[in-house]
């Protein structure tokens, strides 16, 4: 049960939830976009998260549109994994949404929902790390285009009020080569205790999540993964390069991650080098 | 034209309803006037409290009564009293009820809980087993001395101990010494919860006559009466306990779980209906889910195998309460060997006070924990013996004339293990229980566990039935047993078919029951009931068959014994074609075309439980009950790169005297076997230093998915029990009872390693061979707990 009352509101274009949101934040301090509500609910349940005004953004078309537009594809924010999956548009994009959740929850998780996630893992943000994609994000002054890897530094980086509205990946990643490992606790269906998205195209890109407490790639990573240096040193240099300590919670601790982050690097490069 | 239903899968009378979603539950249940509560829980698993703040609370809309421990400082439990149903002057675990709210909607409730305030001073933490039984532990009960007890049990002051249960058969010190080879391990498992698909829900109404009237998710209506009746002195007459079908039971809902609390709200509301609806935290949470165990054992043998000691410590984790675990730890120790012939053994079964959520009466009533450790002791005897697990088993199963811990003889109608144990083998293709390498990464190996479960009952429990024949010559059976899937109904209605020699069709049963108008049954608990109410509905069946058979002589001019029946007609045994059906006989049609006024056929039929169980508090030495013997066995196919591991295969072969219907008996046995794999392999709280629970909800308590499930072999093996209910005996937990421990096994085999504790993580693998330091061994990690309202 969520025990707090609440304004909802569900805009039908962009601008109107964006203007929306600056005036209402004038007489109520929390206001909050919402898409597919998986984690809003669930936290709300467990009174992490409370809010006076949602924004529902799922009536916005902007938001909704899965698109080739010349030489790339754009996904609405809210469009859902599932839906995603569904169309199959990129490889890579398919297996690591496949990833995330199970099959119920990925009806309503959304792409946009799982960009801007409470929870550190932020799955979906590994495959746009690797591919140079592009994000639209809607403001008070319009609508400005960002390189999401400009934009989102553990999380992504914009303003109070701002929506993320749609994501767009040029089309010729589609034949890249990519090996996406996923590790758990135990079971199929659970949050990463270690997930490497590891692609090649012009050399070898990896993004990691559920090793810090955010998802992560860098540039000095992937410079040591072309290096052409033997594995076990080229996998003892990029320990050193890991932008945090490695994490322990219940579900593993530091030295399991670690040894699994390894073994993932080993098969991940090995698989990728011989193709 | 004789129907049978013995052994014929008949569809479960519930079935439908269930499968269509239109069965009701209790918070399906509504009437007018109905208010709601929502409970305030501990946020710290061990404090004093130092105030209770409720006037913002009570001053918010809809709020309709607040009340905190001091209100009504009664304590509650079956067999220990030890228990407030809101907490007084302190707090034992995280998740505990202080206070509680009334309001006109749960909406309203819920936010007057979130506005009482609490100021706790924190007391020093029990944290396992092992250490709160030691002298100068921190108490969490100062007053154990002084609780009042059931002397079954043996609670010692000043201390957490609970129970202390010993079994001492033999000479321990001779079975040593008489040992060439001595094994010992230390095992634990940890806490965790039923997870039943319905969770617990009491509505309480005290009606203006004085009634009260409780609906309630109970498997025991008849003991929730009596606890209510002695605890506020009420008679027993004026209790009324109605309780609808349970979405899933395993023993939490047994006893006494929201009555007390939800009947004393109402009575704080002058009388009007209060509905306590636990949500799914609260149900993991605040009520009472699974104990923990701790144990170290010993086990010798000589080096042809021959067991001759074994020395066996069980520390028994029931949390904050002792609930039923006070029974648990006594239930193991009555069956602390598991079921082998050993002469020499000494045990000290413990139930121990720590500071975690409570445990109570789960699927194997102490039998899994126990058989975890005696199996995964019997294994490392193997590696030492360099002997095939499964021969080792096979030379100390138990049977006829061997001596149980409590040193009764078992007897040739007790079953055949030795049998179980050689088809659950050849279910999974043992093959001398060694490794098989899949690739360069990837080994399968098997495991295999023995089982049994004494059915642990007081004397003078017992069953009734009722059998009254309609006008239409079919048949109602009433009695108190209670449906909580296991579908035992069902049986019951096959048995009294049999009896009739009509079709199941022919038998209506009622799912709810009302303490009023259903008749005694003691408590749907142990997998008793097929036995017990089984013997109680024969009886009834046969005494409505003797009235019809009496008529029929009348009519017929004919002794009892020239007459024969089946297909709803008595018939002369000479001359078949001379009968007269039921239907006449009942009066529901006359003879010959003229309407019969008779008095109804109402048969009656009971069953007083027979096998008396008492033991020496000194020795153990005592009487014991009936055993279900089996075994079972599973395959395991394991990554050596990043140690996850699938269940392939997992066999059940147990000698269940006679299956009454083939696809609930399965259902029961696949039902535990998941259940267990689930204890073995994802479930347990996760605790911070605080020892708050990390994973109180089910997106992170982890209960097996769908598809995480393994090929399940069932078979049975049919040793009549000679007074069962056409020789059956007991079925619905022990499925349960050998699955941890022959997982266990599987993998230690795989991995060449010994994996004493259980969940049976990846990581516990890899860490099995790769030892780390102590602090991340206990499992105790940093975390952010759930914030509770």
């Amino acid at each position: 049960m969520i025990s707090f009352n609440f304004k909802y509101i569900r805009p039908s274009t962009v601008e109107e939830a964006v203007s929306s949101y600056i005036q209402l934040s004038r007489v109520y301090k929390r206001v909050l976009y919402y898409s597919g509500g998986t984690e809003i609910l669930s936290f709300a349940r467990n009174h992490a998260i409370e809010a006076d005004v949602i924004i529902d953004i799922k009536a916005i078309p902007e938001c909704r549109r899965l698109q080739h537009h010349q030489n790339r594809i754009i996904y609405g924010a809210a469009l859902t994994l599932n839906e995603i999956i569904e169309e199959n548009t990129l490889p890579l994009l398919t297996s690591v949404f496949k990833g995330i959740a199970d099959h119920t929850l990925r009806n309503r998780i959304t792409l946009g929902g799982n960009i801007c996630s409470k929870l550190i893992y932020r799955e979906a943000v590994l495959p746009l790390m690797l591919t140079e994609a592009e994000i639209r994000i809607a403001g008070e002054n319009g609508v400005r285009r960002e390189k999401f890897n400009s934009i989102f530094d553990k999380s992504l980086r914009i303003e109070k009020g701002e929506l993320l509205v749609d994501v767009s990946i040029d089309k010729s990643f589609e034949g890249a080569g990519f090996c996406s490992i996923r590790k758990v606790n135990r079971g199929e269906v659970d949050y990463p205790i270690l997930h490497l998205e590891m692609l090649k195209r012009k050399g070898l890109k990896a993004a990691f999540s559920g090793v810090l407490n955010f998802p992560f790639r860098s540039d000095a990573i992937d410079a040591v993964l072309n290096d052409n240096v033997d594995i076990d040193e080229m996998i003892e240099k990029i320990m050193h390069l890991i932008p945090g300590k490695i994490k322990q919670d219940q579900w593993a601790t530091w030295h399991y991650r670690q040894m699994l982050l390894k073994k993932a690097i080993r098969s991940a490069y090995t698989h990728l080098e011989v193709r | 034209m004789f129907y049978s239903s013995i052994g014929k899968p008949i569809i479960r009378k519930d079935g439908i309803e269930k499968i269509n979603g239109s069965i009701k539950y209790v918070n399906d249940y509504t009437y007018s006037g109905v208010l709601y509560a929502a409970i305030k829980t501990s946020v710290l698993s061990h404090g004093k409290i130092k105030s209770i703040d409720t006037r913002k609370a009570s001053q918010l809309s809809g709020v309709r009564a607040i009340l905190t421990g001091e209100d009504y400082p009664i304590l509650q439990g079956c067999y220990l009293k030890d228990k407030p149903p809101l907490a007084v002057d302190k707090v034992r675990y995280y998740g505990e009820p202080v206070a509680a709210v009334v309001a006109d909607t749960f909406e309203e409730a819920a936010a007057a809980a979130e506005e009482i305030k609490i100021e706790y001073e924190p007391l020093p933490l029990v944290k396992n087993a092992r250490d709160a039984s030691n002298k100068g532990a921190p108490l969490l009960h100062e007053n154990l001395g002084k609780y009042s007890y059931k002397d079954t049990i043996q609670p010692e002051k000043n201390s957490n101990i609970a129970n202390h249960t010993k079994i001492r058969k033999g000479n321990i010190v001779s079975g040593f010494e008489n040992s060439d080879v001595i094994i010992e391990a230390s095992l634990s498992i940890p806490s965790g919860d039923h997870a039943a698909m319905e969770p617990r829900t009491t509505i309480a109404e005290i009606r203006s006559d004085g009634q009260v009237v409780i609906h309630t998710s109970t498997q025991t209506p008849f003991l929730v009466r009596k606890l209510l009746s002695t605890y506020f002195k009420i008679p027993v007459k004026r209790i009324t306990i109605i309780a609808p079908p349970l979405g899933g039971g395993f023993g939490g809902k047994a006893g006494i779980q929201l009555e007390a609390l939800a009947y004393l709200l109402s009575r704080a509301v002058g009388g009007r209906p209060v509905k306590i609806a636990n949500t799914r935290e609260a149900d993991l949470l605040m009520s009472a889910g699974r104990n923990g165990m701790e144990a170290t054992i010993r086990l010798g043998s000589t080096l042809e195998g021959r067991l001759q000691a074994a020395e066996l410590m069980y520390y028994f984790d029931c949390g904050a309460y002792a609930d039923y675990v006070v029974k648990i730890s006594r239930a193991a120790a009555i069956a602390c060997t598991g079921p082998y012939h050993i002469p020499n053994v000494w045990c000290d079964s413990l139930c121990v006070y720590t500071n975690k959520p409570y445990g109570t009466a789960y699927r194997g009533y102490g039998h899994t924990e126990l058989t975890f450790a005696v199996e995964r002791g019997m294994d490392i005897l193997a590696k030492k013996l360099g002997m095939d697990p499964l021969r080792l088993r096979l030379i100390n199963a138990i049977e006829a004339g061997d001596t149980t811990p409590c040193l009764n003889t078992m007897e040739d109608n007790d079953g055949n293990l030795r049998r179980c144990l050689e088809r659950a083998a050849d279910l999974i293709n043992w093959q001398d229980g060694g490794v098989k390498w899949v690739d360069e990464y990837t080994i399968r190996a098997s495991g295999i566990s023995a089982l049994w479960k004494a059915t642990i009952i007081s004397l003078n429990t017992g069953d009734n039935a009722l059998v009254s024949v309609d006008e239409d010559g079919s048949v109602n059976l009433h009695c108190g047993v209670m449906e909580l899937g296991q579908g035992t109904k069902t049986a019951l209605a096959q048995i009294a078919a049999e009896v009739l020699r009509i079709s199941t069709d022919n038998v209506k049963v009622f799912m709810p029951v009302n303490t009023d108008t259903s008749p005694y049954d003691w408590a749907t608990v142990g997998s008793r009931s097929l036995f017990m109410a089984g013997k109680a509905v024969i009886e009834a069946a046969e005494d409505a068959l003797n009235q019809l058979l009496d008529r029929a002589s009348n009519l017929f001019k004919l002794p009892k014994e020239a007459l024969d029946y089946g297909g709803g007609r008595v018939f002369v045994k000479a001359k078949p074609d001379i009968y007269i059906d039921f239907i006449k006989l009942a009066g529901g049609e006359g003879l010959e075309g003229n309407i019969i006024s008779r008095n109804q056929i109402i048969g009656r039929g009971n069953y007083k439980m027979q096998h008396k169980y008492e033991i020496d508090p000194e020795t153990g030495e005592g009487r014991a009950t009936i055993w279900t013997l089996g075994a079972e066995a599973v395959e395991v196919e394991v990554n050596i790169e990043d140690f996850s591991f699938k269940v392939l295969r997992a066999a059940c072969v147990m000698d269940v005297g006679k299956v009454i219907n083939p696809e609930l008996a399965r259902g029961q046995v696949v039902g535990s076997m998941a259940m267990a794999l689930g204890m073995a392999t994802t479930e347990s709280f996760n605790f911070n230093k605080g020892l708050q629970v990390l994973n109180g909800s089910l997106r992170s308590y982890k209960v097996l998915r769908l598809g995480e499930e393994p090929e399940y072999l069932v078979e049975f093996i049919e040793t009549p029990q000679v007074d069962g209910p056409y020789g059956a005996r007991g079925l619905g937990e022990q499925a349960a009872i050998g699955i941890p421990a022959a997982v266990a096994n599987a993998l230690s085999t795989a991995l060449g390693t010994e994996l004493n504790r259980l969940p049976l993580v990846p990581e516990a693998l890899w860490r099995s061979k790769y030892p780390m330091e102590e602090a991340n061994a206990i499992g105790i990690t940093e975390g952010i707990a759930l914030k509770l309202k």
